[in-house]
């Protein structure tokens, strides 16, 4: 069926355009970017101003491309994880806790491992974070596997658990004795990871998280997993017909979605925050979550939406200082973009011509 | 509500028909699923009905009683349109027939003036074989040998009880039977992706019960299923894709960790070409291309496969007689090289045509098995019934 | 430790307290059943009972009026499941993402408006409201025990207990309740019979994410006084979980809501009387506890059959 109005001709497309979803992706940004004017209108800033002092504090300059670049690491990390497990249409939204249970795990092999040589050190921190991360969302694998229960309420209900495990640890055996707050001491500088430029505090996360990203797209598109992965995604019956193992593709999909997360709290751990504490993460999960949706689910577009989002937060320190509006709106901005975005990809599914190119 | 009750128990008897008004739907089975369809309508009181192939899912006794009852309600003053691709149903019950052909009217005739040759002829456009020539083959040695098999449906329920059955090279066994006797369960524990409760399913002598799906298709099994779209294809992959699903780990398609692109191309191409199958590129999505064509890409998937045993459930399904002919083609030619094949058909004239024994299912068992030159519609319509 | 708890006065108290916990929840738990039972998978409630947990305290406080910021609430969950309906059922797009979208936008928009509204931790320190006052009935509220338990509650809470029969008839005995819970099995069907599918499941949403709003306003006008972000903790998922729990049948949800917010009461009442279990193991239990639920039931083989396929008219 078709539409005929103002001269064009719409009709239900049978491929996918690269160019169409591009367009639709944009023509959402800037719709939401309308309506978050709204919010500052709200506040009572000027919006203008408000806009440039967001993108230059993003953007604007080498500083503050450096300091999105540090903001966008986690959520590299994070939006890997969603990707990855939402390709294959099971519902992780456990980053968060799996980011957290990263930091923790990278906590536990510094503390054990004291006084080795520092690459193996950081080697083994990154090794238990992605354990723990894994194991994590395994659990929810195998609570699926074994007892039915829904990916989405065990790993909602996982990330409150683990944000009370980390306040129980930081309250008893993590914390430093030196405070009140609950915050573990500060870590060993042997266990710091590396710096690319310790002036302005950039490390080498950067680096590790778009090695991640490609990992991701070559394991998702290139291999026989990623395969199944992709297949399970899109029609798990007939996956399963084939010899697709539900149960096992569930296991190690969401094992290496909760690794990806857990390496990006390691990595904020050892390269920025260099102490645990309770908001290590700033809603790193959940925001990794609309960083996977903008980029399609694509793991190389993880990257550039991480870049994006990243640079919003930052901005949005910038815009606050500048103008004052809170810079919570950043949230906000995010998830406004995050309903726009969703909403546009309808127009994908339709392809527009003149009218008069039909027969 | 108990007003409602009596006045369809009243429909019920003008009708003649037995139904227990108080069991859930589920309860009962397809047949009388379909007449409460119709007493829906009846109830709501209608001057015309539309029924959408009415009877895909009943035996020959019951369509005749169908029919029965279509007559009393035309009687009665109601208008009727039926909707089917059984030209000899057509035949049977209407007074004029239209024919539509890629969604055109082609014609309207009196039924009277026409012969089931002719109708076919309108709908496909050009002349139509009936019967496509099935020699005698030798059989070989036994294939697949199911014995005393067991298997439960999603409701805990037993719907398949005791089958045993076997299949030798170059044979085509058909299974006949009105859906929903335990055809689905059985063909989905025979590719491994149901368990069995008891019993053997013996591939070349190898008891292969309950093992997983891959392995069961590495013993050269393979499989069309009955619902191409949810149980066979992925519709969101391109073509390419899903012409080596199942066999994606094989040594064929990977070079090293990696897929490769080049073999997977090259093979696709040369599947389309093969089996004629219509599509703009390789690439394309595998949800736009027609019924017949998703078909045919099943087809050469499973067969580029090189299996020995067949399984195909209702190959021929919601396809139009051109490419229902090819799929006949095929089948007797794979029954030549010494397949064995298992063929699970409603259509009854499909099931003559192309099987050298009929073993029939009801309720899960197998009510008979009958050597096909010896049988007739009338006795495996009982069977399916069940009598 | 223990036998502390088994003083008349403490066994009252967590009970009624269980009683006064389980209000929000079961309305949102309520609300989403019928969401459910229509087909529509409902993710955001969370994010819905955050929203009119946001708008009850910004109505009362910015009216003096109790009643405005009850309606605020309900309207905001209202709206918001105005655009997940519009999202999910006309553009057919995936209901679970929408769903965890709606939570993020409903953490982001509160989180933000709250902030711009309120100077906190400034000179007036934190906003509050006069929150409801107890409604005890006239002769119930003397019987001894029970009296204090049950018919000392906020008006809230009968409406809250109340829905569950009145649900239940809406469901089981109108037309309108068969049509719906038709539509979440085989909307095709339903949709033959001349009945608009669409029009059913826009309602049916619309209502769920009133009483989630109307249960999230709850906290801050029956309970806590004043407003917090994520004040909502998790409650709009314990709903769906609730739902599950109760195989999708009003009064069993009702019986899962008790014993999730005994849970609660429990650990609360537990912290006062100075039990030597750290606090995070009491704050956790409840969400171990629904990991638990879901893992005894086999109940989702009673799932409305099209639960979450968004319908469309081939």
């Amino acid at each position: 069926m078709h539409i005929k109005a103002l001269g064009l001709f719409i009709e239900r497309r049978e491929t996918d355009s690269a160019v169409i979803k591009t367009a639709s992706l944009l023509i959402a940004i800037v719709a939401a970017l309308g309506v978050s004017a709204l919010l500052i209108r709200m506040w009572g800033a000027n919006v203008g101003e408000a806009y440039s002092a967001l993108f230059i504090g993003g953007f604007g300059d080498f500083k503050a491309i450096i300091d999105t670049l540090i903001r966008a690491t986690p959520l590299i990390f994070t939006g890997l994880c969603a990707a990855v497990a939402f390709r294959a249409q099971i519902w992780n939204i456990g980053g968060e806790g799996q980011f957290l249970a990263g930091a923790m795990g990278a906590y536990l092999a510094i503390t054990l491992f004291q006084g080795i040589p520092r690459p193996l050190l950081i080697v083994l921190t990154l090794i238990f974070a992605f354990l723990a991360g894994g194991f994590v969302a395994g659990l929810s694998a195998f609570l699926k596997n074994r007892f039915n229960v829904d990916v989405i309420v065990s790993t909602v209900m996982m990330n409150y658990i683990i944000e009370f495990a980390l306040s129980l640890l930081l309250f008893t055996v993590w914390g430093d004795p030196n405070t009140f707050y609950p915050l573990s001491p500060f870590i060993p500088e042997e266990s710091f990871f590396p710096m690319l430029i310790a002036k302005y505090r950039l490390h080498a996360g950067i680096i590790l998280a778009v090695l991640a990203a490609f990992f991701a797209y070559l394991l998702v598109e290139k291999t026989p997993r990623g395969y199944e992965l992709r297949a399970m995604g899109l029609n798990p019956i007939a996956a399963r017909f084939k010899g697709i193992h539900p149960g096992r593709t569930l296991m190690w999909v969401l094992f290496i979605s909760g690794g990806f997360a857990a390496l990006g709290g390691a990595v904020e751990l050892t390269g920025l925050t260099h102490r645990l504490r309770p908001e290590i993460s700033l809603v790193f999960g959940f925001t990794g979550i609309i960083v996977a949706m903008l980029a399609d689910l694509h793991p190389l577009g993880v990257v550039i939406s991480g870049f994006l989002f990243g640079g919003l937060i930052n901005g949005s320190f910038a815009m606050q200082v500048q103008t004052g509006v809170p810079v919570s709106i950043a949230y906000a901005i995010q998830a406004i973009i995050l309903m726009f975005v969703l909403s546009a990809s309808v127009l994908t599914r339709y392809s527009i011509r003149r009218a008069k190119d039909v027969d | 509500m108990k007003e409602a009750k009596k006045r369809i128990q009243a429909l019920c008897d003008q009708y003649d028909l037995s139904l227990d008004l108080d069991a859930e739907i589920w309860q009962l089975c397809v047949g009388e699923q379909q007449w409460v369809e119709i007493l829906k309508a009846l109830y709501v009181g209608i001057d015309l009905l539309i029924l959408d192939e009415p009877t895909a899912v009943l035996t020959p006794q019951e369509t005749d009683k169908l029919f029965a009852v279509l007559e009393a309600m035309k009687q009665d003053g109601l208008s009727i349109i039926f909707i089917t691709h059984k030209l000899r149903e057509v035949m049977a019950v209407s007074d004029r027939v239209t024919v539509l052909r890629k969604g055109k009217k082609v014609a309207t005739v009196n039924t009277f003036e026409m012969n089931q040759r002719e109708l076919a002829q309108m709908m496909v456009g050009r002349e139509v074989l009936f019967s496509v020539a099935k020699e005698e083959n030798p059989v070989g040695e036994e294939m697949l040998v199911v014995k005393n098999l067991w298997t439960r449906d999603d409701r805990e329920q037993d719907a398949v009880k005791g089958v045993s059955f076997s299949i030798r090279a170059g044979e085509i066994l058909g299974l006949a039977g009105v859906a929903g006797n335990g055809q689905k369960e059985l063909f989905e524990t025979l590719v491994g992706v149901r368990k069995a409760t008891k019993g053997e399913i013996l591939v070349q002598g190898e008891n292969v019960v309950n093992r997983m799906p891959n392995e069961i298709m590495a013993r050269g099994v393979g499989h069309i299923p009955e619902d191409r779209n949810r149980t066979g294809l992925i519709p969101g992959f391109q073509v390419s894709e899903n012409l080596y699903l199942g066999r994606h780990r094989s040594e064929l398609f990977r070079k090293g960790l990696f897929l490769d692109a080049k073999a997977i191309q090259s093979f696709a191409r040369e599947c389309v070409g093969k089996f004629e199958v219509v599509t703009p590129s390789i690439n394309h999505l595998t949800k736009n291309l027609s019924g017949g064509n998703q078909q045919k890409l099943i087809l050469a998937r499973e067969l580029e496969s090189a299996p020995t045993i067949l399984l195909a459930a209702q190959p021929t399904r919601g396809l139009d007689v051109g490419v229902v002919e090819y799929v006949h083609r095929q089948l007797l030619e794979l029954r030549k090289a010494g397949m064995a094949i298992l063929l699970a058909t409603e259509e009854l004239d499909e099931l003559f045509l192309l099987a050298d024994r009929i073993a029939v299912i009801f309720q899960g068992e197998i009510s008979g098995v009958l050597d096909a030159a010896e049988a007739d519609l009338e006795q495996v319509g009982l069977l399916m019934a069940g009598c | 430790m223990l036998i502390d708890f088994l003083q008349p006065v403490i066994i009252i108290s967590v009970f009624a307290s269980t009683i006064r916990i389980a209000t929000p929840v079961l309305l949102a738990a309520l609300g989403e059943l019928v969401t459910e039972k229509a087909g529509v998978l409902n993710m955001g409630v969370e994010g819905m009972m955050l929203t009119g947990a946001f708008a009850g305290f910004y109505f009362t406080y910015e009216t003096g009026s109790l009643w405005a910021g009850v309606a605020g609430g309900m309207l905001a969950g209202a709206a918001l499941s105005l655009v997940m309906a519009f999202m999910g059922i006309t553009l057919r797009l995936n209901q679970t993402v929408i769903g965890l979208g709606m939570n993020l936008l409903a953490s982001g928009l509160t989180f933000y408006w709250y902030r711009i509204s309120y100077d906190i931790g400034g000179a007036s320190g934190t906003p509050t409201v006069d929150i409801f006052p107890p409604l005890e009935i006239p002769f119930l509220g003397n019987i001894p025990y029970l009296g204090e338990i049950i018919f000392s509650q906020r008006l809230l809470t009968y409406i809250a207990f109340l829905m569950v029969p009145a649900v239940w008839f809406f469901l089981y005995r109108t037309k309108f309740g068969m049509a719906l819970r038709g539509i979440g099995e085989n909307p095709r069907a339903v949709d033959t019979k001349g009945i608009s599918v669409r029009k059913y499941q826009y309602l049916a949403v619309m209502f769920g994410g009133m009483m989630a709003g109307l249960g999230g306003a709850f906290l801050p006008l029956g309970s806590t006084a004043l407003f917090v972000t994520e004040i909502t903790a998790g409650r709009g998922w314990l709903a769906i979980v609730l739902v599950i729990a109760g195989n999708w049948v009003p009064w069993r949800v009702m019986v899962a809501a008790l014993v999730f917010a005994f849970l609660d009461a429990f650990q609360l009442q537990a912290q006062g009387l100075g039990m030597k279990v750290p606090f995070q193991i009491m704050l956790a239990m409840p969400y171990v506890a629904a990991i638990l639920a879901m893992m005894s039931t086999r109940a989702r083989s009673i799932a409305p059959a099209a639960l979450g396929v968004p319908y469309a008219r081939e």
